[in-house]
């Protein structure tokens, strides 16, 4: 029993001490991104990241530059065959892409380092609100008009230059699928093929 | 202190929130027609959900993640289509069939049609969702629903059931060609008790009280004690509907006439408990309904949500709700009967309840979620036996309808 407990506390000591590494340094598998749900440093969840762009360098190593959103993307994902039918209709519109370095943390969700105002995914929610919602009584948007208008812009805490620099080794994720090595698999970024398009704030 | 009045509380709300349209319907016409020879079925169908509750109950205050959460998350979007796409069908008709409930409860009790009613249901769902807190939306309704009670009250002034009805309870009256009809309404009761749009529910009102890994004995009793307990009433309506209408050869095919069943013991008083009744557990299980669906869709695409928020915080989340009000509204209007209605609804969700339940063997047994809560082999048996029964209905739920006729 005693040596039950003990084995018990020392993994979530390990569990711990796994946590406090600075998530650029953690090695990622699939899970930890596909799907996950993102949310701003002001607590707000704005979507799930429905796809990536990836960057092979020279040196072979398969980068994570960008997280994909949008319904072109999640089309894609479904049958690559949507997702030109979903373009035609959408252009693109609808279509968000987060550089992976507004990413601050893995886990449990990905942790974006600016404010829900600040990225363009999650504009339908505002949209709906101020042109729909705000009409009908109830709804709260006068206060919640208020507050975003007092709000200031950019990350919830400011970064000081020392703080990027003792956290950052790579400016983007090395990614890989599990049971891959990183950098050698190139499928892992191919869950759908297209061309980038850049909606960041 | 606190935590037996929230104990209490879950065990009183499952008890009031159990019944809705589709176990109304189910209960009613099963004992009219078959006696006691479907009460294996309701017993069945209560101890899968028991599980099934306890279970989603423990996924969500451990892992801190809801159902709709982990079936995107672990199974990615192609996959979550399904069980989306099962759910919208199933509980746009089951929502349609609970509002014809409130209707027809609200004529029983006014003498208007139920035609011109229905709206005015639909109106009274929209301002409590558009306005009320979680708490009221899950309490309120479940505690009115206590009146449900009532059906106990009246199995004891009808006194003691007579031997050749007992007997129904292992030798059920199964006519010649009436076999499918008996298999049609197993697939039903199991449809409206195993509701998936519960497991939506009661999953994102764990997130929504805040519960953690301190609250699984909460959650355990409130499955088993709330939801063993809450089963009672539609056990009681079975009964009331065997000894009553059976013996008078009345089909049970309108919720009115099940409401006959009380107004034989009870007199008027009667018709009116029941009209009180309908309209309580109808009223609650549309609002759980449309809440269930809006979770789903809003965790499974990321979007914010929560009932305690007000709505421009949560814009996607109420205009989703609104529209699928708007459908189910729809839905009604074509004029159905709503015990009809909640009948196929019901068969709908049988249909589907593979699709809905078979994520639980994989995210119940995963650690990065679950941690040291994962199931342990008498759980993942039952899981197993559930999803065989879940894939034997599916496969013949819409034969029998059509064979049937609907019941």
């Amino acid at each position: 029993m005693q040596e039950q407990e003990q084995e018990q506390v020392q993994q979530e000591i390990q569990e711990e001490i796994a946590q406090e590494i600075s998530p650029r340094q953690q090695i990622l598998v699939m899970r930890n991104i596909m799907d996950n749900q993102l949310e701003t440093c002001d607590d707000i969840e704005i979507g799930r990241v429905a796809d990536i762009e990836a960057e092979l360098l020279p040196d072979g190593r398969l980068v994570l530059t960008k997280l994909l959103t949008g319904p072109e993307s999640l089309a894609g994902r479904v049958s690559s065959r949507l997702r030109p039918i979903v373009h035609f209709f959408l252009r693109h519109r609808f279509e968000h892409s987060i550089p992976i370095d507004e990413v601050d943390g893995f886990h449990p969700t990905l942790r974006l380092r600016g404010r829900a105002r600040d990225y363009t995914i999650g504009a339908s929610e505002r949209w709906i609100a101020n042109h729909i919602l705000r009409w009908i009584p109830g709804s709260g948007w006068k206060e919640w008009h208020e507050r975003l208008e007092q709000q200031q812009p950019g990350p919830c805490k400011p970064e000081t230059e020392a703080e990027v620099q003792a956290e950052t080794g790579n400016e983007t994720q090395e990614i890989r699928a599990p049971g891959d090595a990183v950098g050698t698999n190139t499928s892992v970024a191919s869950t759908t093929a297209h061309q980038p398009h850049d909606h960041t704030h | 202190m606190k935590n037996i009045f929230a104990i209490a509380l879950g065990i009183v709300t499952a008890i009031g929130g159990f019944l809705d349209a589709g176990t109304v319907a189910t209960s009613g016409e099963a004992g009219a027609k078959y006696g006691f020879g479907l009460v294996w079925a309701l017993i069945l169908a209560t101890i899968e959900i028991i599980l099934l509750v306890e279970m989603v109950g423990r996924f969500t205050a451990v892992s801190q993640k809801t159902y709709a959460d982990a079936i995107r998350e672990k199974f990615g979007f192609k996959f979550y289509l399904f069980p989306l796409a099962s759910e919208l069908i199933a509980e746009s008709l089951l929502l349609a069939a609970e509002l014809g409930g409130v209707a027809i409860a609200l004529s029983l009790i006014t003498g208007i049609s139920w035609h011109y009613l229905f709206p005015l249901a639909a109106l009274l769902v929209l301002v409590l969702v558009w306005s009320a807190s979680f708490d009221i939306i899950e309490n309120g309704p479940a505690l009115l629903g206590l009146v449900t009670l009532s059906f106990l009250v009246a199995i004891f002034f009808l006194g003691p059931p007579k031997m050749s009805l007992l007997q129904t309870l292992w030798k059920p009256p199964i006519g010649p060609g009436q076999g499918a009809d008996y298999l049609y309404l197993v697939a039903a009761i199991l449809g409206a008790t195993i509701s998936p749009y519960l497991l939506y529910f009661y999953s994102s009102g764990a997130i929504e009280e805040h519960w953690s890994g301190k609250s699984l004995l909460l959650n355990r009793i409130t499955a088993i004690v709330g939801m063993g307990f809450g089963s009672l009433g539609s056990l009681a309506l079975l009964v009331l509907s065997a000894m009553v209408l059976g013996p008078l050869h009345i089909q049970a095919g309108t919720l009115g006439e099940i409401g006959l069943a009380m107004a034989k013991p009870l007199g008027p008083l009667g018709g009116y408990l029941f009209a009180i009744a309908l309209f309580t557990t109808c009223l609650g299980a549309a609002l759980e309904v449309v809440l269930a669906v809006s979770y789903n869709v809003s965790q499974g695409f990321g979007w914010e949500w929560g009932q305690n928020q007000k709505p421009v915080q949560t814009a996607r989340y109420y205009i989703f709700m609104i529209v699928f009000l708007l459908a189910a509204v729809f839905i009604g209007m074509i004029g159905i009967d709503p015990l009809q209605l909640a009948l196929f609804a019901s068969t709908v969700i049988a249909l589907f309840l593979p699709i809905s339940l078979s994520p639980f063997l994989f995210i119940m047994n995963d650690p990065a979620y679950l941690k040291d809560k994962t199931n342990g082999w008498i759980d993942n048996t039952a899981i197993i036996l559930i999803l065989l029964i879940a894939f034997a209905v599916a496969v013949v739920s819409i034969p029998l309808e059509i064979i049937t006729g609907g019941g």
